[in-house]
């Protein structure tokens, strides 16, 4: 083994091999003493909070909680994206990148401390794009969230672009950067300034007949992102470098590279930080979790709307990728609004930008909002 | 920017310093020294602690992430059988009361370093069980020495408890202190060896050593069988890999800190508002961005760069577990790990490869208790030692097999 950069490939064999999965759910069962683990705890809540950087009191604060309209702690609506079952890295196709190209989100109702949930995950299409520059799989991958009696919660379906390693496909997904962004010491301190600028609307109603077409919504800054969000949001199901490795190795050898001690770690470790993705994979650093952009515009989302909004629906495109280390803006206007069922739903466009100016993504939102009638 | 610029703006500590930042004077030592004695508590509420009782997935994890499968921490149907009627939690979970410790604990911008630990356990932890805990700094003192120059020791002593108000064991802590030039010093001597290469052939022999793990399982060990001399079965764990370390040391997942989920998880406006209120406490990374110390030592090329270590070095908790991985296979269901001192004389680096060994070298009765005591040892692929110690594990007896291994 020797330390050049990585090149993987989708093979017929795996791609037909997923094929047959297709349409086949992914679920998780728990036993009598394992409920404790499917229950949404105040701290699971209050961890999500921490990680995704939105503290706001209705995630955090029972007390406040307790008065407000859920009547209860709820969770970051976006961690719905949070509960796939099947990993395009590591069950869909062995040894590619992933990277999510669109997301679609519906609500039904918020996610409550002490919720019971139960997701189930299915592969829903497989497209093959294969060229010259090598080969990318988009996987969709719809997922479902119900308590347990089978309350709906939610609705998601993560669409990834998975790409062959160390071809152009891979080199696209970092247009036209050769290195990640540099920030001076100015730059970190006007970002200090502007996240102390932000205002979350908080417990004071925002009534649907006083949001009109064409409201511009504070943006909300996010970054520059670091690795730790990584570590702390880490909830693995293998175990890699002792035993487990070695046999996830035995059944995956295509899910390894051999790092810097020639010894066999999943790739997917290489796309963690700068330094590793420069040397491994050839690239001009590390990405980012476009899975992060779906937090982001939920925070912008409930920093307008305040407790008593409620995201019912999100879709979202992502046209580039940010490095580790960029920030994201999100922004939003309000584009149209209707009467629906007795409830008052507002449809916001959406977009994202990074430090430098670039739009990297697209889209649209619907937040329920208290009428005042 | 100039290079002079870049080293202005780059490394620890992004904010002005105070005088006397990352250096051991007087005072600094003074004003952490006026802490001993003083009991401190994480001050977890009643929610936080039920919210951190040990489910069942969270003891898969926490087994797991160490490599020990053994079944009494992850199958009920085998738990149920075993002396615990229970799933029970891997004795290691006791590192979890540490109240607090040397980096996070006075004279900010000191390195800090974990030297060792004493453990002690008075009865298991179960399915089911929180653990809530007192810490008291128990001793400053400074030390100086040809190889690591001038240095501070702090000591901890931590009690835990858990949710009966028992007493399930104690943490005793052992923390060096040094100056980051003063840190790069005693490195140093660790830059000649590099990282850990293996060939396929090295892979192979890990592989097989792995291979050759023996579990005592539900066959009691009786005292009376162990003799003076005796050598316990190796556990391998590694090579290490990034993977691997960020799974081992946030226990599965389960947060890095254990009692304060997220604690070293601040991001965008949390890590804002963190460096603001402690501004010595970032360190600034290749690309400008002030991010928390701790990710200093999950990167080889920092540990080159800032502390001229040949690579990401451990926080030590591996290997306490790793420890008492080997310690139980040998002892079996039906034994009580009560003791394990153990000390990190030297780093384990990222890629590195430990094999920890064990050897019997005393067994005495000590009231009721038929106890045997243990070498151990972890070696690396190059036959460093990294660690050492000594356990005290409490075994059944034929004169009266049924009878409690624990105090309680």
């Amino acid at each position: 083994m020797t330390g050049n950069a990585i090149s993987t490939t989708i093979s017929n064999d795996s791609l037909d091999a997923l094929r047959a999965t297709v349409g086949v759910p992914r679920e998780r069962t728990y036993q009598e003493w394992e409920f404790d683990d499917a229950r949404v705890s105040r701290s699971q809540v209050r961890h999500w909070a921490v990680v995704l950087g939105d503290m706001r009191p209705i995630f955090v604060d029972a007390e406040y909680a307790a008065t407000g309209p859920w009547g209860a702690l709820i969770a970051p609506p976006s961690v719905l994206a949070c509960f796939e079952q099947i990993d395009p890295e590591i069950d869909g196709l062995p040894g590619c990148q992933a990277v999510l190209e669109s997301a679609s989100l519906e609500w039904f109702q918020p996610i409550r401390v002490g919720d019971f949930l139960l997701p189930r995950s299915t592969i829903e299409s497989l497209e093959d794009i294969c060229s010259d520059d090598g080969r990318a799989v988009t996987m969709s991958i719809a997922t479902s969230v119900s308590t347990a009696d089978g309350a709906p919660v939610g609705r998601c379906t993560l669409r990834w672009r998975c790409v062959e390693r160390g071809t152009r496909v891979q080199g696209v997904l970092f247009g036209q950067r050769e290195e990640p962004y540099m920030w001076t010491k100015a730059g970190i301190d006007a970002l200090r300034d502007e996240y102390a600028a932000e205002q979350p609307r908080g417990a004071a109603i925002l009534h649907w007949e006083d949001a009109n077409e064409g409201d511009l919504l504070a943006h909300v800054l996010k970054g520059p992102t670091t690795r730790p969000k990584y570590l702390g949001r880490m909830v693995p199901n293998w175990y890699w470098g002792q035993l487990q490795g070695w046999e996830a190795h035995d059944a995956h050898p295509e899910l390894f590279f051999a790092n810097e001690n020639d010894a066999p770690e999943p790739i997917a470790a290489t796309d963690w930080g700068h330094h590793r993705a420069q040397r491994w994979g050839g690239v001009p650093g590390a990405l980012d979790s476009n899975v992060e952009r779906i937090h982001y515009v939920s925070h912008l989302l409930l920093n307008w709307a305040g407790d008593h909004g409620f995201i019912s629906r999100m879709d979202l495109e992502f046209h580039r990728h940010n490095m580790v280390g960029d920030v994201t803006r999100s922004y939003g206007r309000v584009a149209a609004k209707r009467r629906q069922d007795g409830r008052g739903i507002i449809t916001l466009d959406i977009w994202q930008e990074n430090q430098l100016g670039e739009q990297v993504t697209t889209g649209t939102a619907e937040v329920a909002l208290p009428l005042r009638s | 920017m100039t290079q002079a610029e870049e080293q202005l703006t780059k490394g620890y500590g992004y904010a002005d310093k105070k005088k006397g930042y990352g250096q051991i004077t007087d005072e600094a030592v003074a004003a952490l020294a006026s802490r001993i004695g003083v009991e401190r508590t994480r001050g977890l509420a009643e929610w936080e602690l039920d919210d951190s009782r040990f489910t069942a997935g969270r003891l898969r994890r926490i087994a797991l992430a160490s490599g020990d499968y053994n079944p009494l921490y992850t199958d009920m149907d085998y738990a149920r059988k075993s002396p615990y009627g229970t799933l029970i939690a891997p004795p290691w979970v006791i590192t979890g009361i540490e109240v607090t410790n040397a980096a996070r604990d006075g004279m900010p911008g000191l390195h800090a370093w974990f030297r060792g630990t004493t453990l002690e356990w008075d009865r298991p932890i179960k399915l089911g069980d929180y653990l809530t805990s007192t810490g008291v700094l128990t001793d400053v003192r400074r030390v100086r020495s040809q190889t690591s120059g001038e240095a501070v020791v702090h000591e901890y002593m931590n009690t835990g408890y858990n949710q009966r108000r028992e007493v399930v064991g104690r943490m005793f802590t052992s923390w060096h202190r040094a100056e980051r030039e003063t840190s790069k010093g005693i490195a140093r001597n660790q830059k000649l060896r590099g990282l850990a290469r293996y060939s396929p052939e090295d892979l192979m022999r890990i592989r097989e050593d792995y291979a050759r793990e023996v579990r005592r399982g539900a066959e009691p060990r009786f005292w009376e069988d162990v003799r003076t001399g005796e050598e316990l079965p190796f556990v391998v764990k590694g090579p290490t890999n990034q993977f691997q370390r960020a799974v081992g040391e946030s226990g599965g997942g389960i947060g890095f800190s254990r009692g304060d989920p997220g604690d070293w998880a601040h991001t965008h406006a949390n890590a804002f508002k963190l460096f603001e209120r402690h501004p010595g406490l970032p360190f600034v990374n290749e690309w400008g961005i002030p991010e928390i110390p701790l990710v200093i030592h999950n990167s080889n090329e920092r540990c080159q760069r800032y502390l001229g270590l040949p690579g990401a070095y451990d926080a030590g908790y591996q290997r306490i577990n790793w420890t008492i991985h080997m310690l139980t296979n040998w002892s079996g269901d039906l034994s009580f790990l009560r003791k394990l001192n153990i000390k990190f004389p030297s780093f384990n680096i990222m890629g590195d490869t430990t094999w920890c060994y064990g050897r019997v070298f005393d067994k005495r009765l000590d009231g009721d208790a038929h106890v045997v005591s243990v070498e151990v040892w972890n070696d690396n692929q190059l036959g460093q030692r990294v660690t050492s110690g000594e356990a005290e594990i409490v075994l059944p007896t034929r004169s009266r097999p049924g009878a409690p291994l624990w105090p309680a």
